[in-house]
Formats: structure tokens, C-alpha cells, sequence
């Protein structure tokens, strides 16, 4: 019996180890067409870009893949997916034959719908932070366009080493895919006041980056943006096209049940690639507590020991000074309700469906986050009236009745 | 440099040596010591790097602050006494002995 991984980023080696741990004895590969040990992600964009001299936190040592007896072929690019044959084959002609192959190939980013000269400059591997953190210690003048988090991570770091940041966003404010706007509002300011500008409204027509320490970004209202340095992170897409080109079923992301399995029975899809049917809807989530969580599920059903999978999503991102946790999953019309001070120090959103909390968004409000985990993960978040006897916030939540003006 | 021994929990054991400066968590991933994942890369964000230090080394450990006590609320294996999120271990006094819970997730 061999398992074939493709793709040893936080979902395949987090899933190696977990098959090991659950028994498994037959053949192991990990492939990856990275040439360094499998690293950490979220260091790139915030310790490691503070501290370029500090190494690259590797996922497991490197003791640990021999240790448990697991292959590890980096460069190994995989091309193709032979479905008949159950095999693999990489750029360079070599051959792998699989009878369970796991894609955890990541995300990637898009083609930018803007004109571009020189390099798309980007923070997604470790070979990026390599460029970005010396560059940065130059106390440059960067523009990052995109008000992600990642984004925001690299703008507060940038900040902190004393350069001159402007965020620009096509959006109307930040963090509009993951946070509540009261939220995006508490983190803008706190951005702000740290010296981090912000454009929003601003649609790119044109990066120029013809050589180093010269850049320009063009807006569509013919605005002209200068710099040292422009980042573009404007969000990510999942990494398809081996599976795609395999026939397998895709659509945003290679499409799996609920217990992992793509169309094809002898092929699991797990972490950013993987858009998971979850009830009635379909689920992708770009995190590594998804990732993780879709490792240990997968392990658990090829080894037998499966329960009913039901994702207890959380997530965090630390923009210098700023830590955000959220526990849960919101949709865009949820009602947002603030526990604690928004102005200053600690505070959380409550965001609410048909009277129910459906997700937790803390800032510096570790306390909070932490019982909202623990009740998400009981799957026993309370109807917002219950908030307060139910153990979940100390004082009342106020309604926010507007959207806040930016 | 202090050296901490990591057990099991089926009784094999690693010996790591942390450097000054650096954490408990970042050693033992180094070092490739099982069942420490250690999600947020150290940020006392997740509580995947969960340890149990043996009562009578608690000494030589560092204060624990206001975090890693809140985060300490939400590891998956049960919080005991000598809980401690490991990438918070900086500074140890003395060499330590301490146990690796059986889940992190
Ligand atoms: C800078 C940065 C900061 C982040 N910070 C956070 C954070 O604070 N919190 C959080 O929750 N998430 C964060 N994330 C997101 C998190 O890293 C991802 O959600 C997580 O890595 C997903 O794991 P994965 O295994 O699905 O993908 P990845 O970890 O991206 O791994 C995919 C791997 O597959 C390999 N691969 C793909 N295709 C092929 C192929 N054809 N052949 C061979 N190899 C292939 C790639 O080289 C890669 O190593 C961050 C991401 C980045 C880039
Ligand atoms: S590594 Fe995440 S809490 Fe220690």
C-alpha cells in the first residue's frame, strides 16, 4: 500500500504524520517542488520579516521525516496525474505509482488584472521573505496594494522598521473578507495611528517596477503612486490545474465530501485546495487550522478511525501590536454586535444569524477567543440573548445599528 | 544552554538543547521531537505546542503572562498543573523534564 502526497505544505506533512500516528505501515511520500524543508508560513510574513537572521521554522525537524519513515522528495514538481495507471510523473520524467494519492497543493495567486513591467513582487515562500526583509530594513517607501492580512502584516512590520507604507485597496475597508466592518474600522485606526496610510477605492491599472528602488503604481483615475517598492497581495486562489487537467471534479477548489474524497475514489484533496461539501453549501477555507483539522480528518478515514467531520474553523493574524483571533464563520450580512471598547485596548465583535452567534471576532481579547473556541469546538455557540449568562462575554452586547462611515 | 527531556507518552524520550533566546517550541522542532505542531509558528496564538513540566522542575520555568494563561484554556488535551505552551519557554532557569500530551489538535 502506498500514500502519495502532493504538496508537503502545512496540510501534507501535518497529514503524514498524523497517518503514521494512527498506524499506518505501508509506503510514504511526500512530494514538493520546493527545494527547502517544509517551513512555517505564517513566520514570513511577521517575525521573520522583523528578524531576517532568525531561521525559518521548519514544520517537523528534520529528523522527524526519517524517524517516521516518511519520503520527503523536494523539487519534485509533479506535472501529472495518470488516473488509469494510479500514478504520478514529475518534470523530470520520473514515476510514482500511487493507490491513495493526497493533493494538498496550496494556493497560488492569480495573474494581477492590471498591466505589469518588471516583476510581480509577492510575500508567499520563504524565498519571497528572503527578498522582502532586507529590502524593508532599507527603510524603503513600499505601497502594498490589497488590505488582506497578509498584507497588513507586511505593512505593520514595514511600519515598525521605519519605512513609509502606503496600503492601497480597491475595497472600501480592510480585511473585508475575514472581519465585520466595526472590526476593519478598530484595526484601520490602529494602523493609522502607527503612521500606515491607507487608499482605498483604488482600482490599479499599472505597476512599474523596471528596476530596483524604483516603482510606480497607476490608478485608473490616472493617479500616479510612487515608491521604492510595490507588494501586490491582493488574495490567492486555490492551486487546481493537476487535478483539473485529471478530470477530476473542480469548481474554486478540487471538490471533496465530507470526508475528503474528490470524484475520483483513490484521490483526497485537503487544505487551501479543497472546497469541501459541508451540508448544503460547499466550504473553502484558506487557513492553517484548515488545513490542519482536514490532515487529522483524512488520516482518521484512511485508517478507519473517522467521526462525522465538522469543522470548528478558527483563525488569527498578529499585525504588529494588533492580534486578531476569530472563532467561526460569518457571512457577509450577519448582524455585528461589540463586546468591551472598540476605541481602546480589547474588545470583540459578536457576529449573528437568525439570533444565533456565528462567529467570535477578537482583538488583543484573548480571553474571549479562548471561550469562544471552546464552545465552537462543542459546536454550542449561544443565541446572542444568552451571551452574557452563558459564559461567553461578561457585559452585554451593543448592537451596531450602521455600518460605521469610513 | 539548558537541556529539557521531552517524554513520550509511550515512554521514549529526546533530549533537546535550548540555546538562550530561544524558545522550548522552537527547539524541539529542530530537534524533530514528535507531537509538538505548533501552528502560529510561536505567537501564543494556537496552544498546538502544549507541554506538561514535571512539578518539581516548575522552578526554573519563566512567569507565564496574561496570554499563554488565556490560551492555556483552550489545548486539546487536558489542562494540568504543569501545563505550558512551550514556545513561551524562553529563559530557563535550569534543565527541565516535561511531557508531551497525546493530542495537540
Ligand atoms: C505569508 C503568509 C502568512 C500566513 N499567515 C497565516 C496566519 O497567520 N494564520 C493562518 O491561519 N494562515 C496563514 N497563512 C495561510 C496558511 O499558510 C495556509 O492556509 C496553509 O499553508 C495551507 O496549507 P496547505 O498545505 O493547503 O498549502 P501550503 O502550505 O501552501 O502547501 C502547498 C505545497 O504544495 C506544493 N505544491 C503545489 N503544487 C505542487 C506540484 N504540482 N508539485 C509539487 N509540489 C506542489 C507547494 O510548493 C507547497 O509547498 C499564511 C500564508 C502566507 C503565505
Ligand atoms: S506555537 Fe502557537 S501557541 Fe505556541
Amino acid at each position: 500500500m502506498r500514500v502519495v502526497v502532493v504538496g508537503a505544505g502545512h496540510a501534507g506533512v501535518e497529514f503524514a504524520d498524523a497517518l503514521r500516528r494512527n498506524g499506518f505501515d505501508g509506503e510514504l511520500t511526500l512530494l514538493d517542488e520546493q527545494a527547502d524543508q517544509p517551513y512555517q508560513r505564517p513566520p514570513l510574513s511577521k517575525d521573520q520579516l522583523r528578524d531576517p537572521a532568525q531561521q525559518p521554522l521548519p514544520i517537523r525537524g528534520e529528523a522527524f521525516y526519517d524517524a517516521a519513515r516518511i519520503e520527503l522528495v523536494r523539487g519534485a514538481v509533479v506535472s501529472t496525474i495518470d488516473r488509469a495507471a494510479r500514478e504520478v510523473s514529475m518534470g523530470d520524467g520520473r514515476r510514482l505509482r500511487y493507490d491513495t494519492l493526497v493533493l494538498a497543493t496550496g494556493s497560488q495567486s492569480p495573474t494581477p488584472p492590471w498591466q505589469v513591467t518588471g516583476p510581480i513582487r509577492r510575500l508567499r515562500t520563504l524565498d519571497d521573505t528572503r527578498w522582502l526583509a532586507p529590502v524593508l530594513r532599507e527603510r524603503c517607501r513600499i505601497i502594498v496594494i490589497g488590505a488582506g492580512y497578509v498584507g497588513l502584516e507586511v505593512a505593520a512590520a514595514a511600519g515598525e522598521l521605519g519605512c513609509e507604507v502606503l496600503v492601497a485597496t480597491r475595497g472600501r475597508r480592510l480585511m473585508s473578507r475575514a472581519v465585520s466592518a466595526p472590526m476593519s474600522s478598530a484595526v484601520l485606526l490602529r494602523h493609522q495611528a502607527k503612521g500606515v496610510a491607507f487608499r482605498f477605492d483604488a482600482v490599479v491599472a499599472r505597476v512599474d517596477q523596471p528596476r530596483p528602488g524604483y516603482a510606480a503604481v497607476t490608478l485608473a483615475d490616472g493617479s500616479e503612486l510612487r515608491a521604492d517598492v510595490v507588494l501586490e497581495a491582493t488574495g490567492v486562489g486555490p492551486r487546481t490545474r493537476l487535478a483539473r487537467e485529471a478530470g477530476l471534479e473542480v469548481s474554486d477548489g478540487v471538490l471533496v465530501d465530507s470526508s475528503l474524497r474528490t470524484s475520483d475514489p483513490a484521490i483526497f484533496a485537503i487544505g487551501d485546495c479543497a472546497r469541501m461539501r459541508y451540508g448544503q453549501a460547499h466550504l473553502r477555507l484558506e487557513s492553517l487550522p484548515n488545513a490542519t483539522d482536514q490532515a487529522h480528518h483524512l488520516a482518521n478515514v484512511l485508517t478507519g478511525a473517522a467521526h462525522a467531520f465538522s469543522p470548528a474553523p478558527w483563525f488569527w493574524s498578529s499585525q504588529g501590536k494588533i492580534r486578531l483571533q476569530i472563532a467561526g464563520l460569518s457571512a457577509e450580512d450577519d448582524a455585528s454586535f461589540i463586546v468591551g471598547d472598540e476605541s481602546d485596548g480589547a474588545f470583540s465583535v459578536l457576529r449573528v444569524r437568525d439570533g444565533r452567534v456565528s462567529c467570535v471576532e477578537s482583538l488583543n481579547d484573548i480571553k474571549t477567543h479562548s471561550i469562544a473556541r471552546r464552545m465552537l469546538s462543542q459546536n454550542e455557540l449561544p443565541v446572542i440573548d444568552a451571551a452574557v449568562d452563558s459564559g461567553l462575554v461578561r457585559s452585554t452586547p451593543r448592537p451596531v445599528l450602521a455600518p460605521p462611515v469610513l | 544552554m539548558v537541556k529539557v527531556t521531552l517524554v513520550q507518552a509511550d515512554g521514549s524520550s529526546a533530549v533537546v538543547s535550548v540555546e538562550p533566546g530561544q524558545s522550548l517550541m522552537r527547539a524541539a522542532v529542530l530537534a524533530g521531537v514528535p507531537g509538538i505542531v505548533a501552528e502560529c509558528g510561536g505567537q501564543a496564538m494556537c496552544a498546538t505546542c502544549h507541554v506538561y513540566v514535571r512539578e518539581d522542575h516548575l522552578d526554573a520555568l519563566p512567569v507565564m503572562g496574561d496570554e499563554e494563561e488565556e490560551m492555556l484554556e483552550v489545548v486539546a488535551s487536558e489542562r494540568r498543573p504543569g501545563s505550558r505552551l512551550s514556545c513561551q519557554l524562553v529563559g530557563l532557569a535550569d534543565d527541565v523534564v516535561g511531557d508531551v500530551p497525546p493530542s495537540q489538535i
